[in-house]
C-alpha cells in the first residue's frame, strides 16, 4: 500500500498532457488548480495507515489473502458494501469534497464480475486477464479513474448513428498486439491526478454497435491521451485561501475532458471488445455500484455543511431561534434518510456468479434520486440560515486590507466574542459547499435523475404489486 | 507488564473520540505497552468503537476482551467522562502481577 506522500510522489513520475485555458499544465503535483484534489485523494491512503480508519480503509484480498487497500478491493460480502459505505462517509468527513477514487473503485468492482459472466456465456478469456490486472492494481495501490461518460453527441441516436463516429469511445482497429481506441470521455473526475483509466462503455449496445462495446485500461500519460481540465464555480478563488472555503481540499473532484486519438491498448489491458451483450451488464453494475456511494461520501459533506450552519448560527447570534434549531433537524433528518438508502443496499446486496458482492440495484437508485433533491434541500436551508452574506461578503483581501480591514473587521462582526475571520471561513465554507459546481454535481454525477427512474420501473416488480392489489379485492382474471 | 492490543472501529460517526480515550487510558496505565491489535503478544484486546453498532472487525485472538462502544463499556451505558477509568480498571485485571 502506498501512504498518501508515496502517492503523491508516484504523481510527478508521470507525464499526462492536461492544458487548462490553452495552456499545458507543467506538473499536477502543486498547480494551485490541481492540487486540492490531489490532496483529496492522498486521503485515501493515508486512511489505511491510521489506526482509527484502517478498519475501514483496508481490506483483505480475495485474491492474495494480502492486505490492502480497500479501493482496491472487490467486495465479497454485504458487509464489505457497508464499510464501503461507512468508509466513504468516514472519508469525505475529513476532506469536505470529492475524494475521486470511489469511481475506479466501482469501475473495478463492476468489470469484475461482468467478465466472469462474460466468459461463461461467450467462452472468452477475459475475467482471467483481468484478475492479473487487479493483482497489479492491489499492489501497487493504483489510482483508477472510472471512465464511462461519453459526450454522446445527439443523445437521440445510437452510437454508430451519429454524424461523427467519435461521439462514442470506440475501437478503430485491432490486430495481435491490441486494439486502437478513438474518441473522448467527458466529466472524469480524478483523471488529472490518476495514473490510469479504465475505459467502459456508457450505455447499453446493440449489434450495430458492437465496436463501441470497448472496455480496457490506458495510462493518463498514454501517446495519443490528452485532458483538457474544466472550469469551476469559483476557481479564480484558487490563488486565495479563505475565499475558496475548502482551500486544502477544494470543491468536487477536479474533471477533464479526455480525449483518446487512436490509442494503442495492449491485450492484456482489454476486458471487452466487441461483445456488445454484456455492454449494458456492465453499464448497469458499475451505475448501481456508484450511486450507492452518494448517500455515503456525500453524507461525509453533509455533516460538515450541518456542522457549519450549527456554527454560523452560533456566530451569527440566531442559535437559540426555534425555527434555525428546526431547521438544523430538517438537514440532519434528510442527511441521514440518505445514509439509511446505502446502508439499505448494501445490506441487501447479493453474490454474483463471479463470487464478488453486489449492491441491490433498486435501492442503489432509490440512493441517488433522493440525492438529487435532498442535497439541494439541505443546501438551500443552509443558505436560509447562513443568510445572504454568503452571497456578498467582500473578499480576504479586503478583510486583510491595510486601510479597508478595519472597515470589513467591524462592520462584518457578528457575536462580540467570535473573531471576524473565523465567521468568514464558515461562512465561504458554506458559500462553497453548497454553490455552483457542488450542487450540480449533486444532480447528475453517477448519473442524472432520468437515468434512475429508468432503472427504477425496471426494478419495481410492478407485475407483483398489481397482483397483490388484485388478490386483496378478490379481482382473479 | 500488560499488553494491551487495541483496535478501533473506522470511525465514520463517532459519538467519542477513540484516540483521545486511548490517550487518556495510557496515561491512567503508564506500565502497560499498547501495540496493534495483530501483534501476537497481547495479553487482552481493547475493543474502540465510535458508537454502538461496534462495527470493528475483531482480529483473530481469542483472548479477553473489553469493548468501548461509543458511551458503552462492554455494553453498559457509561458517561463520556468516565470511561478512561471505567476501561483502565477493567484492563489491569488482566495484568498478571495483579
Amino acid at each position: 500500500m502506498l501512504t498518501g506522500q508515496e502517492y503523491i510522489e508516484s504523481l510527478k513520475k508521470l507525464k499526462p498532457i492536461i492544458y487548462y485555458e490553452g495552456k499545458k499544465i507543467e506538473s499536477v503535483v502543486g498547480h494551485p488548480l490541481i492540487q486540492p484534489h490531489i490532496n483529496s485523494a492522498a486521503a485515501t491512503y493515508d486512511v489505511a495507515f491510521d489506526p482509527a480508519f484502517e478498519d475501514l480503509g483496508t481490506a483483505v484480498s480475495h485474491l492474495t489473502g494480502e492486505k490492502i487497500n480497500r479501493f482496491t478491493y472487490i467486495h465479497q460480502t454485504p458487509e464489505d458494501l457497508v464499510k464501503k459505505v461507512k468508509m466513504l462517509r468516514m472519508i469525505g468527513q475529513r476532506t469536505g469534497s470529492c475524494f475521486q477514487r470511489c469511481v475506479g473503485f466501482d469501475a473495478l468492482n463492476a468489470v469484475y464480475s461482468t467478465t466472469y459472466d462474460m466468459d461463461q456465456k461467450l467462452g472468452t478469456s477475459y475475467h482471467s486477464r483481468f484478475v492479473e490486472y487487479l493483482k497489479g492494481v492491489e499492489k501497487r495501490d493504483t489510482m483508477i479513474t472510472g471512465a464511462m461518460t461519453d459526450p454522446k453527441g445527439d443523445r437521440g441516436l445510437k452510437p454508430s448513428k451519429q454524424a461523427d463516429p467519435d461521439m462514442y469511445v470506440h475501437y478503430v482497429s485491432k490486430n495481435e498486439e491490441g486494439i486502437i481506441v478513438r474518441g473522448a470521455k467527458a466529466h472524469m473526475t480524478g483523471m488529472a491526478n490518476s495514473h490510469e483509466m479504465l475505459i467502459m462503455p456508457t450505455t447499453a449496445l446493440k449489434e450495430e454497435d458492437a465496436d463501441y462495446a470497448v472496455c480496457c485500461v490506458i495510462p493518463v500519460d498514454a501517446p495519443g491521451v490528452l485532458h483538457i481540465f474544466g472550469r469551476q464555480t469559483n476557481d479564480g478563488r484558487k490563488y486565495n485561501e479563505i475565499d475558496q472555503g475548502n482551500f486544502k481540499f477544494g470543491v468536487v473532484g477536479g474533471e477533464t475532458l479526455t480525449i483518446l486519438e487512436d490509442v494503442f491498448v495492449p491485450w492484456d489491458k482489454v476486458f471487452m471488445c466487441g461483445e456488445y451483450e454484456f455492454a449494458g451488464t456492465l453499464v448497469e453494475r458499475f451505475a448501481s455500484f456508484h450511486r450507492q456511494n452518494y448517500g455515503a461520501c456525500k453524507i461525509g459533506l453533509t455533516d460538515i455543511i450541518i456542522g457549519a450552519c450549527a456554527l454560523i448560527a452560533d456566530y451569527n447570534g440566531t442559535a437559540k431561534a426555534n425555527h434555525i434549531k428546526d431547521k438544523i433537524v430538517e438537514m440532519i433528518h434528510l442527511s441521514e434518510t440518505m445514509y439509511c438508502c446505502s446502508l439499505a443496499c448494501s445490506g441487501e446486496g447479493r453474490k454474483l456468479a463471479s463470487g464478488a458482492c453486489y449492491v441491490d440495484p433498486l435501492l442503489a437508485n432509490v440512493v441517488k434520486q433522493n440525492i438529487t433533491r435532498y442535497i439541494y434541500e439541505i443546501c438551500r436551508i443552509s443558505h436560509d440560515i447562513a443568510g445572504g452574506i454568503i452571497a456578498t461578503l467582500p473578499s480576504e483581501v479586503d478583510l486583510k486590507h491595510p486601510e479597508l480591514g478595519k472597515y470589513v473587521q467591524k462592520y462584518m462582526m457578528g457575536v462580540a466574542s467570535v473573531p471576524v475571520e473565523n465567521r468568514f471561513k464558515i461562512l465561504r465554507l458554506i458559500e462553497n459547499m453548497t454553490g455552483g459546481t457542488a450542487l450540480v454535481e449533486s444532480m447528475h454525477g453517477a448519473g442524472s435523475p432520468q437515468a434512475q427512474r429508468v432503472m427504477l420501473a425496471r426494478q419495481a416488480n410492478l407485475e407483483h404489486k398489481k397482483e397483490l392489489a388484485k388478490k386483496l379485492v378478490d379481482i382473479s382474471d | 507488564m500488560l499488553k494491551i492490543g487495541v483496535k478501533y472501529c473506522g470511525n465514520c460517526n463517532p459519538q467519542i473520540d477513540g484516540p483521545k480515550l486511548v490517550k487518556r487510558i495510557k496515561e491512567l496505565l503508564p506500565d502497560s505497552l499498547f501495540l496493534s491489535a495483530e501483534d501476537p503478544g497481547i495479553d487482552v484486546l481493547l475493543i474502540v468503537s465510535g458508537c454502538p453498532v461496534d462495527c470493528a472487525t475483531r482480529p483473530k485472538f481469542t483472548g479477553p476482551l473489553v469493548v468501548v462502544a461509543g458511551k458503552t463499556v462492554d455494553r453498559v451505558p457509561c458517561e463520556a467522562a468516565e470511561i478512561p477509568e471505567v476501561v483502565a480498571e477493567k484492563l489491569q485485571k488482566y495484568d498478571s502481577k495483579e
